[in-house]
């Protein structure tokens, strides 16, 4: 009987992999990097300030996938511990929930230093899709690209073989979960270092809650409501503009 | 590489875009026509027109594969536009689509992705049926390096071929990129052949790219440039824009360029000296802003490497006087038609000799306005100077006698050219489109040659001995223009083409011949003819052409074609020779003299009908020429009309089982009249020994053509297997009856051949690479049989030549350091004549060839490739013809971290057995030639290749 199960067991397991090459659940780790010094160095601040930062500031985030949903929030903390957290931007409480069956988003984060919550479809992205392709975490990515904000050039590596259409902050809408982002104009890129394909006890995906009197927003509502606050901060006058990307990164 | 520029590039080139359509309706049209108005008024997600279906599936093991990730791409800019996973059995939809054109693109992890570009028509419900997917891991096993994308995959009809996964040498061009491909060849002249047909055509990025000459890409660009090759058949423009596949078709190589090639830009600079009388040296740049782009090319070379092909042949639109050569089996090659010999001086170096050249071009290419303009233009100038000296010996064997002719010369000749060309495409609207050429050359040549001839009989007495000098000063002067015109109408494959052009070549040339023949009689001297004239041509040839043709679709899947084309030729001729009269060149010898104008008026009518099933296509029609010429000779002041109609049947049948398996049958045929010149020659004095005689009552002539292609290729396996017989017959054919007179000279006459005239060829091939090693095989063979009749002496001569030939090769492709391949290529050749039995030349040749290149760890690498030739005596006073040859060379990468200069030591014909002889055997005779060529040389080499483009920094 024993035999029976065991052989019962290896059966269904060979049938399940050979149908499913396909990851469906998964711990995506993302470290992002920033090029501070490239990022800084044209602000008006001290050279020797300046001078002292380290040249690039790593941050962590995970990704947790499962019954096509998934839920994006902060991850271990660098390692790096003189990281200094004026330039840093460290890993916040954000937490950005998709749901692929739905097809809908929550999210929590901070935007221009202010919480917002998001309810909405997933944001519209024009994907253009190459036939380029690299290996990221073991995977082969395929390399699209987008122009978001109307001028903000976003390349994003995308793999079919993890089912879900997410990816590093708000970004999603490919066929297939993005392990590496880059944004050249930020200097920043988010690049998958691990993707393990199963989820342990403690690893749920679950939504933000909003509390009772929470305002929802959708995606176009928070753009127009961060521009709106954003306005009127005149010594920040050149850089308005990039607090609306917050909405998205 | 965005697929946005893959699929412009393919757009125009391939038939695969399928079309999806109901039964026209007024009603549904008229549904249609609102929906497409109301496009622009409802976002996109409100509209709910189409439907599109299917199901994924796996070749190799034909399950279906639930989760394929399926992409609906637009197809002017490769955004996505909307996406979706196969489902449990692989099945798929996509609702609410907009009408309009996508790339259909699937992906799946471990299988070779699929795309094919689809129009989705308003309202349609479009099923695609089973996708097929092949799996990657066996198209990986085989590949030999490591590699992103597939080495060799079918993207609709091209075939594509990843650059990078074919091994070269650090300093190769794209001519050594396309050698080592399989089932590719390059000849020493730089023609290409791949997978057995002519390439004619090279185009980069897929545009012109200095016009007709593909050497100048092949010889110029940087192999390590390239990111892929396609392979594809490029059709007429008109099957292109009507849809309806003509059957014509030319061969066409599309280079690719890397992605981060095309931003700012790239080139060479090489330079290679011996250190004494021999150098080669070239440089190459290409510039890229946004669509624009400019390349630029210079050579100087000394080596005969350059081959300046200009293409002056222009297309004259010929369909009156053919022309009719036969060839093989001891007959004389004949070339009927207006104009004289050196008329069709191309430009191009012809082997012998060892010519300097300087050459240089510019080549300029952009878009604009969204891709509906464009412009292409070109200039290039060659200069070519070409001392040669040859020597040529011929034993005649006849029944009754035997003769032998030697001959010496000596020439120089010095040619420059200068070409440039237009072409321009405007897309007037989404239905029409126009497209514009220019053209225009100017080619000064001047020659001069010396030349020894003498005519011995059996007993090596003379028969008549020639001695001449000649010169020449020539000028030609070409324009030509074209206009096309297309357009589409809302009921497909209903399409309506006009196209007009216009040609004008002037030639002028003047020259002196000094011609000294003494006659034998009894091995004493008889008499002497001297010839001692200045010449003048003055030749003028205008073409005027303009066409239109209608094709209808007269069910789902058969079109109706009908064109008429109106063909206006005009040529002028006037030759004046000038006979030297107390050292003055001023008396006019009439004999010698001619002014010919000949005028032709065609009308041309033309049916087509041509079928296409989903794995059928076939075509049939005919063309009716009704032509009528005038030929006026001016100085006689006499005129002859001649009219005649021609035919033009062709019927072709293809078969594409799959799309790795295809079967072509082309059967065709035409009715060649004999020239004016074949009808009363114009009385020529250049070679005092062949005298031409014509004959008013000639017939025409019918020639029949039959080709057939069989290709099979399995990408799984790696194998591929080609069949190719082919064979044509010709009825009337018009050949000269050779006499040879008592003083030697040959007197031939024009007559109709009823019959006998045939050949018949048969090539097969086979490769096949052996898994994993990269190691691979290939094999070829071919058998032909011609059989060829012709008259000497009075005495009817057939003549039947039967070849075999086999060739074994085998490739090895190592990891990253070791490519090398080696074959034997075994022949026999065999003739027998009626005329002369006794003689029965039969001889076996061998080819024995081995390359080998090693990349040495870091900077180093050495090649060497030999070759040994072996031809066996022929006839028992016969000598064996053996030669070897080999050349080497080893390079050295420099320059810091990037290593930008390669700098090689190259050997060529290191055993010095280059010696420009060659010998053909034929029933009726025995040729033998030496021309000067290059021999045992060395040279160094530096190369550079510098580009400023590169990936940006920040996506590494």
């Amino acid at each position: 009987m024993k035999n029976i199960c065991f052989i019962l067991f290896l059966l269904i397991n060979t049938l399940a992999v050979n149908a499913q090459s396909f990851v469906t659940e998964a711990k995506i780790e993302y470290e992002k990097t920033v090029n501070t010094k490239k990022l800084m160095a044209k602000s008006n601040m001290p050279d020797a300030f300046k001078d002292g930062m380290p040249e690039f500031t790593k941050t962590y985030y995970d990704l947790l996938y499962k019954d096509n949903q998934s839920v994006y929030q902060k991850g271990r903390d660098p390692e790096l511990k003189s990281n200094p957290v004026f330039f840093g931007m460290p890993a916040d409480d954000r937490k950005i929930y998709n749901n692929y069956q739905a097809g809908t988003v929550t999210h929590k984060k901070s935007v221009a230093w202010e919480d917002y919550f998001v309810q909405d479809s997933m944001y519209k992205i024009k994907w253009k899709i190459t036939m380029d392709t690299r290996t990221i975490a073991g995977y082969e990515c395929r390399r699209a690209t987008a122009v978001v904000f109307d001028s903000v050039f976003v390349v994003a590596f995308y793999t079919d073989e993890i089912t879900g259409n997410g990816g590093p902050e708000s970004f999603g809408g490919l066929p297939g979960m993005i392990l590496g982002l880059v944004i050249p104009r930020i200097h920043t890129t988010w690049y998958a270092t691990t993707v393990r394909k199963a989820l342990i006890k403690d690893e749920v995906v679950d939504a933000p809650k909003p509390g009772k009197k929470t305002k929802l927003y959708t995606y176009p509502q928070l753009v127009e409501k961060v521009r709106d606050r954003t306005k009127s901060w005149t010594w920040e006058a050149e850089n308005n503009h990039k607090y609306i990307w917050n909405v998205l990164w | 590489m965005y697929l946005s520029t893959s699929f412009q590039n393919q757009q125009p080139l391939r038939n695969l875009t399928r079309t999806f359509v109901r039964p026209s309706a007024i009603s549904k049209l008229i549904i249609a026509c609102c929906l497409f108005c109301v496009q622009f008024l409802l976002p996109e997600a409100a509209l709910a027109q189409a439907q599109l279906r299917g199901q994924i599936k796996d070749t190799a093991e034909k399950r279906s594969l639930p989760l394929s990730a399926i992409m609906l791409l637009r197809n002017q800019d490769s955004t996505l536009y909307q996406h979706t996973r196969a489902g449990e059995n692989g099945n798929f939809s996509f609702n609410q689509l907009t009408p309009g054109k996508y790339v259909f693109f699937v992906s799946c992890p471990r299988f070779v992705d699929y795309s094919d570009t689809i129009t989705i028509p308003a309202g349609g419900d479009i099923n695609l049926g089973e996708i097929a997917m092949t799996p990657k891991a066996k198209i990986l096993e085989m590949a030999v390096v490591k590699q992103k994308i597939a080495a060799m995959r079918w993207k609709g009809d091209t075939l594509v071929i990843k650059a990078d996964s074919i091994k070269v040498a650090d300093d190769a061009s794209v001519e050594d990129l396309l050698k080592r491909i399989p089932g590719f060849q390059v000849d020493k002249n730089g023609n290409i052949k791949a997978m057995g047909e002519k390439v004619e055509k090279v185009l980069v990025d897929g545009e012109e790219f200095f016009g007709d000459d593909p050497t100048i890409a092949t010889r110029n660009l940087d192999a390590r440039a390239v990111n892929e090759v396609e392979l594809f058949d490029k059709k007429s423009d008109q099957s292109v824009f009507s849809g309806v596949d003509d059957g014509s078709k030319i061969k066409t190589i599309n280079l690719k360029l890397k992605e981060d090639r095309k931003k700012g830009y790239f080139g060479k600079i090489q330079a290679g000296s011996n250190g004494k009388e021999l150098w080669d040296n070239s440089a190459m740049l290409n510039s890229f802003v946004g669509k624009r782009k400019i390349s630029a090319y210079g050579v100087v070379s000394k080596t005969g490497k350059t081959g300046l092909s200009f293409g002056e042949k222009m297309n004259y639109g010929n369909t009156g006087g053919m022309e009719t050569v036969s060839d093989g089996g001891g007959s004389f090659y004949i070339s009927g038609g207006f104009d004289d010999e050196d008329d069709d001086w191309d430009g191009r170096f012809s082997g012998n000799g060892i010519p300097k050249s300087w050459a240089g071009g510019i080549n300029y290419n952009n878009k604009w306005n969204n891709d509906k303009q464009s412009l292409s233009g070109s200039y290039k100038y060659g200069k070519i100077n070409t001392p040669a000296s040859s020597t040529y010996r011929s034993q005649f064997i006849l029944p009754d006698t035997l003769y032998y002719i030697n001959s010496d010369s000596k020439n120089f000749s010095t040619s420059t050219t200068q070409k440039l060309d237009m072409y321009s495409t405007l897309k007037v609207d989404s239905m029409s489109t126009l497209k514009f050429t220019v053209s225009a050359g100017r080619t000064e040549n001047r020659s001069i040659s010396n030349t020894n001839k003498e005519s011995l009989n059996e007993e090596l007495g003379f028969v008549n001995t020639n001695l001449s000098n000649n010169s020449n000063n020539g000028l030609v002067n070409s324009a030509s223009g074209s206009v096309f015109y297309s357009r589409n109408f809302k009921k497909l494959r209903r399409n309506l083409t006009a196209n007009a052009s216009f040609n004008n070549r002037t030639q002028t040339s003047d020259g002196f011949l000094y011609s000294i023949t003494k006659f034998y009689n009894g091995g004493l001297p008889s008499f002497a003819d001297t010839i001692d004239q200045k010449k003048i041509r003055d030749i003028d040839k205008q073409v005027f052409t303009a066409g239109i043709t209608w094709s209808e679709p007269l069910t789902k899947k058969a079109t109706a074609q009908i064109s008429y084309t109106i063909n206006s030729n005009n040529n002028h001729s006037v030759k004046n020779a000038y006979d030297n009269v107390n050292g003055k060149y001023e008396s006019l010898n009439t004999l010698n003299s001619s002014d010919f104008k000949q005028n032709e008026l065609s009308n041309t009518f033309g049916l087509g009908y041509s079928v296409k099933l989903k794995k059928v296509f076939i075509n049939a029609g005919n063309n009716f020429v009704f032509s009528n010429q005038k030929r006026a000779d001016l100085k006689q002041a006499t005129s002859r009309k001649y009219s005649f109609t021609n035919i033009n049947p062709r019927l072709q049948f293809r078969y594409n089982a799959n799309k790795y398996t295809n079967l072509s049958v082309f059967v065709s045929g035409y009715t060649s009249q004999p020239t004016p010149d074949q009808l009363q020659p114009q009385q020529e004095n250049n070679d005092p020994l062949n005298i031409y005689v014509g004959n008013p009552s000639l017939k025409p002539a019918f020639m029949g053509y039959f080709n057939s292609w069989f290709n099979k290729y399995n990408e799984e396996a790696g194998t591929g297997i080609n069949f190719s017989l082919n064979g044509n017959n010709s009825w009337n054919s018009i050949m000269a009856k050779q006499e040879f007179d008592a003083q030697g000279r040959r007197i031939s006459t024009y007559y109709n051949q009823p019959g006998g005239n045939n050949r018949i060829n048969f090539n097969g091939g086979y490769s096949k690479r052996i898994t994993k090693s990269g190691l691979g095989v290939n094999m070829n063979a071919g058998w032909g049989l011609t059989h060829n009749t012709n008259f000497i002496n009075g005495v009817q001569n057939k003549n039947k030549t039967t070849t075999y030939s086999i060739n074994p090769e085998i490739q090895f492709q190592g990891e990253d350091r070791i490519w090398s391949n080696a074959g034997v290529e075994l022949g026999w050749n065999k003739s027998t004549s009626d005329i002369n039995n006794a003689v029965r030349p039969e001889y076996r040749t061998n080819r024995t060839y081995l390359d080998f290149n090693y990349n040495i760890p870091k900077k180093f690498s050495i090649g060497t490739d030999i070759s040994y030739n072996f031809r066996e005596k022929a006839t028992p006073n016969d000598a064996n013809n053996e030669i070897t040859t080999w050349n080497a060379n080893a390079t050295v990468k420099l320059g810091g971290k990037e290593k930008p200069f390669t700098l090689g030591l190259y050997v060529y014909d290191i055993l010095n057995q280059n010696t420009g002889f060659s010998r053909s055997i034929t029933a009726t005779g025995i040729n033998e030639s030496v021309n000067e060529v290059l021999q045992r040389y060395w040279m160094l080499r530096l190369t550079w290749k510098f580009a400023k483009n590169g990936k940006p920094a920040w996506e590494n």
